[in-house]
């Protein structure tokens, strides 16, 4: 958890980002400066962090109950294939 | 039952990847993918942004049953409409029926990279209404010429049309937004940001 943590926001700060800045900011070097003034507790309060399969579930589940009919995830970081595998096995069979 | 897709994240991803783990997630059982469409990625730790045309060319050929999107290409200044019109086509035609053009108002990070001024919000918006005007009229075939507040195109022609023409997605992150996106959209893209 503590690593899913720091992975998010080593490569995905800008998700801690408010009220449409991100579509504002000319330069990478000017999202990091941006980072600065945010920290991995900001960030994971905006998402769903860890390998608790139910969290995702119910996650997915708040976007089925509003309507939608396609939810699409993004797994933050380098750790895709394990991400794959975990959703195969754990969670998409709760929406098969 | 609700359909689960998987995020192509171009901005941390290398292409070689993008194209192999769509061809994961085709057997891993996800229904539809979505990729993104990045000039530059956000931080320079995420260290890629390909072109995301030409990785759509490779996944069409690596994958037989995903559905795929952008998720979002953004047709409007760094790129112009007619040219996406063209590329979108080239995509769909590599993939009967299984792609989705998910279009949005864009980023300055990506969009100011030709010294083009950024424009406010609701122009943005504007911007990418006439986008999706152009688009659509290119995709019915013929030779076309518009003049619009934005842009023009002139005796112009998209000769590699797919049978059946992509839904146009359209993402929101603001109330304006989405009502242009019901509007002139075929389906509304939302961050999931709690």
């Amino acid at each position: 958890m503590d690593y899913a943590r720091k992975i998010s926001y080593d490569y995905w700060p800008i998700l801690a980002n408010k009220n449409g800045l991100n579509w504002e900011i000319p330069t990478p070097k000017y999202f990091e400066e941006l980072a600065k003034m945010t920290d991995p507790d900001s960030l994971t309060r905006e998402i769903v962090c860890g390998n608790d399969p139910q969290s995702h579930i119910d996650e997915i589940n708040k976007f089925v109950k509003a309507g939608y009919d396609h939810v699409f995830i993004h797994q933050l970081g380098p750790y895709q294939e394990g991400f794959i595998k975990f959703y195969e096995e754990e969670v998409l069979p709760e929406f098969q | 039952m609700v359909k689960i897709g998987y995020k192509l994240s171009s901005e941390d991803t290398h292409p070689l990847n993008l194209v192999k783990y769509a061809e994961m997630v085709e057997e891993a059982g996800f229904s539809f993918a979505m990729i993104s469409d990045h000039y530059h990625p956000w931080v320079n730790k995420q260290d890629q942004s390909p072109f995301v045309w030409s990785t759509l060319g490779g996944i069409s050929q690596a994958t037989t049953n995903l559905n795929l999107g952008t998720a979002v290409t953004c047709p409007t200044i760094r790129v112009h409409p007619a040219i996406v019109a063209q590329a979108a086509a080239t995509t769909a035609s590599m993939m009967p029926g299984r792609f989705m053009l998910g279009v949005g108002s864009g980023e300055n990070l990506n969009e100011h990279i030709l010294g083009d001024h950024w424009p406010p919000a609701p122009v943005r918006i504007a911007m990418l209404e006439e986008a999706v005007k152009i688009i659509r009229m290119l995709w019915q075939g013929d030779i076309h010429n518009f003049k619009g507040k934005y842009y023009t195109i002139e005796n112009t022609r998209i000769y590699t049309l797919p049978a059946e023409l992509p839904p146009i997605l359209m993402s929101a992150d603001g109330e304006e937004a989405a009502e242009t996106a019901g509007r002139i959209s075929d389906g509304l893209i939302t961050p999931g940001i709690k």
